[in-house]
């Protein structure tokens, strides 16, 4: 690494470890002016954002860091890299290992291309570099900007248009190391869908829950070209060694369609950010999110939807199950632009809290400037109706069972919404395992 | 199977059931009438455990056991169905998966294994015929989106399903049109049997004529004051609740 300029002018960012405070003077990978902004992201802060930022009131980063923590190297290829690892030879899925790329476990159909770049500009595509880190506002999120300044090795995913069936592609991270001291990963990934291209990505990790201490710091850019259809789903349930910070920011030109949804059914701390651009009309965003935390999780989603083109849509339906002493957050955001004209966008958060000691806060934000628009939202927070709860004991069903049914019942709206047979069934079985853990009994 | 013994019970301290007695061997047809305020409901919803209500002095037994000991769930997998007045929709919760949870917990309470899948989808089957539930309601969420017939109709799907000892039907001839209630009295005939016991509880006469019960009782002020054959019925319907009123109340006169 190059010479390192001191980033934070001050020392009093309390939890933010010591190496983080520096940066190379310049990027490998990161084009200049994207380079610039996150830097000066990052010198704002003297602090790290918490409850006397806006953007985090409800979610305190000063723990996030354990005071042992090192940024875990991926370029090295021989690190952590398992090459007799099971291979299912007929679902396409993209692979890495304690933060490595793994080529070899990485099976893809013919339309999409990957590249791992981690050494020099030249391993960024084309098509990334006019756009690298700019659909993502590093100058908003002072997580993705660390992200920006730190991460070193980034995976580029190019859909090109296919005929014949939507492909689905799982994005598989492994985290089993056995390391001694807690470990930091900074993962980058951009997905570029050309025009007309189309394809649905699962992503999950898979992590030793009696490892190290992990932290996630990760930044995800997907940019729909005109007519593309993509789907991002995110599925956490990382257990108590992991905590994450994600931002995902996307971006939709002319027709393009993108759907994502968050599941998050086990973290022990996590917070999400999505931020969707519709820039060009017609534009469609779906945006579908599960939370359910228990004993003392935090789980904080933060949405973004901006409508900048006209005849764009844009549909949100947030879901939040809080049992035991957890807390979730929902922060969701729609603007709507000027010219934005017949613009449609939906938006609903509802929670159910368990337990008297759970909480939820949900703030759903509407700003509209064009004149001509249908924009709704609500929120809503209550409990399992007792009335439902008592009609299915009455049939004979344990208080247990009756509130786990409930429960799923709610969730299954959003489940609903994966159009991915395999994915709906991996989250719908863990939803039902975290409740017959008996997580979810008051 | 059931004997209820001046059992004093009410919600929020209010008494409402003053003293109501009543047993029911096996195979009987029991039919409580009454007019409105005269505890019928509040009967109901003692019986199935609803939360709210409290018992002050009687007792209830239910197959040698006592059923106010027994959570709602318990009272249910020791045979006892409650068809009730205003079914609850549940979206989201699908009738037959439900059901097959409820019946696998009631055989599991019996320390039966787990009802057979072919078994469970033929039972379906056959008790939807049963109480003409058209196809694909089964499988719907609980009662959503579903008229005032198909709810009742669908109660008694479920107690067809649950295969109870006693069943009690809750006005389920309310908001009935003449067909639905046909239906919903078919669907009870079918399931009477010498081990299976009804308390049909209703405020008219009409549900009689297709239901024909062994005894009718007539519950006023949270006692029952008269009991007599089916003729009874006919006999309410024909003079109105208020000569058994008076009668009773010059009982009470006389007997003071």
């Amino acid at each position: 690494m190059a010479a390192e300029k001191e980033l934070v002018a001050s020392e009093a960012i309390a939890g933010l470890p010591s190496f983080l405070r520096n940066a190379p003077k310049e990027s490998v990978l990161v084009p200049q002016e994207a380079w610039k902004k996150a830097v000066d992201t990052l010198a704002r802060f003297s602090e790290l954002p918490g409850r006397s930022t806006e953007e985090y009131k409800y979610t305190d980063t000063d723990k996030f860091f354990p005071s042992d923590i090192k940024q875990v190297d991926v370029i090295a290829s021989s690190n952590g890299v398992s090459h007799n690892a099971s291979v299912d030879e007929k679902s396409h899925q993209i692979v890495f290992r304690n933060g490595v790329f793994v080529e070899t476990e990485t099976r893809l159909p013919n339309h999409i291309r990957v590249t791992w770049g981690s050494k020099n500009r030249s391993e960024v595509p084309q098509y990334a570099e006019a756009y690298f880190a700019s659909t993502s506002d590093p100058g908003v999120d002072f997580f993705a900007a660390l992200n920006t300044i730190r991460f070193h090795g980034a995976l580029f995913i190019e859909v090109l248009p296919s005929e014949g069936l939507e492909s689905s592609v799982r994005v598989i991270h492994h985290y089993d190391s056995d390391s001694s001291v807690s470990e930091l990963y900074f993962p980058r990934m951009f997905i570029h869908a050309h025009p007309g291209a189309n394809a649905c990505f699962l992503q999950w990790a898979n992590n030793k829950p009696n490892g190290p201490e992990r932290r996630v710091v990760g930044v995800t850019e997907i940019r729909a070209c005109k007519n593309s259809k993509i789907c991002f789903y995110r599925l956490q349930h990382e257990g108590n060694n992991f905590a994450q910070i994600q931002d995902l920011s996307v971006l939709i030109e002319e027709g393009g369609e993108v759907d994502t949804n968050t599941l998050t059914i086990d973290c022990v701390w996590v917070r999400n950010n999505l931020s969707i651009r519709l820039a060009g009309r017609d534009a469609t965003a779906h945006l579908n999110g599960l939370f359910i935390t228990a004993g003392r999780q935090h789980s904080d989603m933060r949405t973004l939807v901006e409508h900048q083109a006209e005849f764009c849509k844009s549909n949100q339906v947030y879901k939040g199950v809080l049992a035991g002493k957890s807390t979730g957050v929902f922060n969701g955001r729609i603007f709507v632009f000027k010219d934005a004209q017949k613009t449609d966008a939906y938006q609903s958060s509802k929670n159910i809290l368990l337990t008297d000691d759970a909480s939820v806060y949900s703030k759903p934000q509407l700003e509209i400037f064009a004149d001509d628009v249908k924009c709704s939202h609500g929120s809503t927070t209550g409990q399992l109706s007792e009335d439902a709860q008592f009609y299915l004991q009455s049939r004979g069903l344990s208080k247990e069972s009756a509130r786990s049914l409930l429960v799923s019942a709610f969730a299954s709206e959003v489940l609903e919404t994966l159009k991915n047979d395999e994915l709906r069934k991996i989250a719908t079985e863990l939803v039902f395992e975290k409740m017959n853990k008996g997580l979810l009994v008051s | 199977m059931l004997q209820v013994k001046n059992l004093k019970a009410g919600i929020e301290g209010l008494e409402i059931l003053k003293g109501f007695s009543l047993e029911i061997r096996p195979g009987e047809v029991h039919a409580i009438m009454g007019p409105n305020g005269s505890g019928k409901s509040t009967l109901a919803n003692v019986l199935s455990g609803r939360e709210g209500y409290e018992v002050f002095e009687g007792s209830v037994r239910f197959s040698e056991k006592d059923l106010m000991e027994l959570s709602p769930e318990d009272r249910a997998r020791e045979g006892l169905f409650v068809a009730f007045q205003y079914p609850v929709e549940i979206p989201g919760v699908s009738n037959i998966n439900f059901l097959r949870t409820a019946i696998n917990e009631i055989r599991n309470y019996h320390n039966l294994p787990p009802i057979d899948s072919k078994e469970f989808l033929s039972r379906v089957k056959e008790k939807q015929a049963m109480v003409e539930l058209q196809m694909g309601l089964a499988s719907r969420s609980v009662n959503e989106g579903f008229s005032g017939g198909e709810k009742k109709r669908n109660e008694v799907f479920q107690m067809a399903m649950l295969e109870p000892k006693l069943a009690i039907l809750d006005e389920t001839d309310s908001g009935l049109d003449i067909d639905a209630l046909r239906i919903v009295a078919n669907g009870v005939n079918q399931l009477r049997s010498p081990e299976r016991s009804f308390l049909v509880i209703t405020h008219y006469q009409r549900l009689l004529d297709y239901i024909v019960p062994d005894f009718v009782h007539v519950m006023v002020d949270g006692k029952i004051v008269k009991s007599g054959p089916k003729e009874l019925a006919l006999e309410l319907e024909d003079k109105g609740y208020d000569w058994i009123r008076q009668e009773f109340a010059s009982s009470i006169n006389k007997s003071n």
